[in-house]
This record gives C-alpha cells, sequence and structure tokens, in this order.
C-alpha cells in the first residue's frame, strides 16, 4: 500500500490530489504532512481533491473536519472537492454533517472559490 | 500468445450463453463486445449491468441460474456468479481488502455506484468498529435472495462489547473516536439491521442490502 499522498504547492495554494484508497493511517500522515507545509510556509488555501475516490467513510470524512480546522487555526481555508453523488449520499444518509469543511464540484470551482487567478492580474 | 487468443473470445462466449437465455439489446451486446478482461472495472460494471438486464427481463429469480450458465460458457474467467467471503479482520490492510471484496460483491449484485459505495462505506465502519476496540474480528459477506436479492454484510468479533446498544444507536452516545456515528450510519444506509452485544460478550452486527428492482 501507499504510504504518503504528495501535497503539491502552486503559487500559496496547497493541493493534494487523493488517487489511492484511503486508510486510516495514510489519513493520518496527510494530516500531519499537511501541518507540517503550512507551519514551514504558509499558505492560502487548501485544496483536497477526492474525484478519484469512490468510499469516504464517517471517519476519513471526520478526519478531513479535523484537518480543515486545523487548517484555519493556521490561518488557511481548506475546501473539499470533487465529491461524486454517491458518496454525497451515502454521508447524508449516514447523517453526516456537511458543515465541518468547505466543498466545491470540482477542482476547478475550488481553485476559483480560492481566487487562483487573482494573483495574475 | 495462446493466453491471449483464448482471452479474447471470451465476450463472444459470453454474449451467445447471455442470448440463449434472455434478449440481448444493442447497447449491452455492444458492451460485452468491448469487454476488455483485464480492466477490473470494466468488468464489475459489465456484471451489474448483466445481473440488472436479467433481473428485469428474465426476473430475479433467474439471476443465479443464468449467471451459472455464463460463468460455465466462459470456463470461469469472469467469475460473474457472486459467493459468499469471510475475511479476518485485524489490521488497515484487511480493511481496505474487505471494502474492495465488497464493493466487488455488490457489482456481481447488480448493485449501481451508489449501492456499491453503501455497502462499501458499511463494511469500512464495521471493520474500523473492530480494529478500533475489538483487534480481532470477522466480516462475512454472503448472498441474499429474500426478500429480494442482496448482499449481508456481518461483522463478529469477541471484544469488550458494546453496554448500551440502544443508547449508541440514538445518538446519545457520543464517543471520541467515532464507533456511535459509525454504527448509526450504516444503519441509516442498510435496509434490514440487527446488532447483538453485551460487555465482555463480543459485537455481531448484520446489515443487509437488497437489489432495487426500479431502475
Amino acid at each position: 500500500m501507499v504510504d504518503r499522498i504528495p501535497i503539491l504547492r502552486i503559487r500559496d495554494l496547497l493541493l493534494v490530489s487523493i488517487q489511492v484508497d484511503l486508510h486510516d493511517l495514510l489519513v493520518e500522515q496527510l494530516q500531519s504532512d499537511i501541518l507540517k507545509e503550512l507551519e514551514r510556509k504558509s499558505a492560502r488555501g487548501l485544496v483536497l481533491d477526492i474525484s478519484a475516490l469512490n468510499l469516504l467513510d464517517t471517519y476519513t470524512a471526520r478526519a478531513f473536519v479535523h484537518t480543515a480546522q486545523m487548517a484555519k487555526l493556521m490561518g488557511t481555508r481548506t475546501i473539499v472537492s470533487g465529491m461524486t453523488p454517491a458518496i454525497a449520499m451515502t454521508l447524508t444518509e449516514m447523517g453526516f454533517s456537511a458543515s465541518g469543511f468547505e466543498t466545491a464540484l470540482d477542482l476547478e470551482s475550488a481553485l476559483t472559490a480560492l481566487s487562483f487567478d487573482d494573483e495574475e492580474e | 500468445m495462446l493466453g491471449s487468443r483464448f482471452e479474447s473470445d471470451i465476450p463472444q462466449k459470453l454474449l451467445a450463453a447471455l442470448e440463449a437465455n434472455v434478449s440481448v439489446p444493442a447497447r449491452l451486446r455492444q458492451e460485452i463486445m468491448s469487454l476488455s478482461i483485464q480492466n477490473k472495472e470494466q468488468v464489475e460494471n459489465l456484471a451489474a449491468g448483466i445481473v440488472r438486464h436479467i433481473s428485469l427481463f428474465a426476473g430475479t429469480e433467474n439471476i443465479l441460474p443464468i449467471l451459472t450458465k455464463l460463468d460455465q460458457a466462459t470456463s470461469g474467467v469472469l467469475s460473474l456468479v457472486p459467493r459468499d467471503d469471510k475475511m479476518r479482520v485485524d489490521n488497515e490492510a484487511s480493511l481496505v481488502l474487505a471494502r474492495r471484496a465488497a464493493i466487488t460483491l455488490a457489482a456481481k449484485l447488480g448493485f449501481g455506484p451508489v449501492e456499491r459505495t453503501k455497502v462499501a462505506t458499511a463494511v469500512s465502519e464495521l471493520a474500523r468498529n473492530i480494529v478500533m476496540y475489538a483487534k480481532v474480528g470477522e466480516i462475512r459477506l454472503s448472498v441474499v435472495t429474500n426478500p429480494r436479492i442482496g448482499l449481508a454484510v456481518e461483522a463478529r468479533d469477541s471484544g469488550p462489547g458494546i453496554t448500551d446498544v440502544e443508547r449508541v444507536l440514538s445518538g446519545g452516545f457520543r464517543s471520541k473516536t467515532g464507533l456511535g456515528m459509525g454504527l448509526r450510519g450504516v444503519k441509516n444506509i442498510a435496509h434490514e439491521f440487527a446488532v447483538q452485544s453485551a460487555p465482555g460478550q463480543g459485537t455481531r452486527v448484520r446489515a443487509a442490502f437488497f437489489l432495487s428492482v426500479h431502475r
């Protein structure tokens, strides 16, 4: 199994595209890697793209909520992008509240929301 | 060389066997003929499509008999007949494997993407509870036919057990680790749900999901 998910830095944004089956240790590792990267150099936004996932259980969803809260304390806005309809339906029916993290339909919308283009101007 | 030639006539054999039992519309025929059997996801989607087609045009009682014939015709290469599965769960890796097995079995039963996600999520929650609280346990996946064709997930362990099941399920109990949310969540997405647990007696959870006939 993969033991690390890469974190990309583009200008002042961090981008994490999750393309492997998530397991708990991987989620914990990712969380601590993100915080370390934020400590090293601040970021305005963090995007977690989950469009390749076919499953997100409540444990992992809660871990994302915690990551978003910690990032916020470090001055970073987090957006989870690309949730599939199947995951959205499952989490909602399970009673998981989506209020814990901000979401965007896809990566592009997430970047727009974080005004990624602003710096060009 | 021989292997690839052997594999290349699998789609034809599959189509012929299916047509012997039920009429096959052009779209499904095309899907079968363009099948690449190395592509696991494509095989899963096709398997689900075939089951849904059989259930609509030949009746759900014919799903398993026809799938058996299809497997015979294709020398079992695609293993379309859904089989019960039993897995020991004791760490992260086994949790991931259990989830994948659930998705594969759900596809073989004709479940669509949303139902597949629900089944796999349920397995993930139950397997995690085992790893976190009991350390070791077992996940069983079985095919059920009553009242409709579907999939039952059973999680068993001999761990500490749950003191107040009712309270956990009603949401009155919130653990730091999220046991309550996972179990309640599974109850909410499953069509049938039962828990047996007492302190010191381990825990048994059964969640069943049925193939919806309206599609």
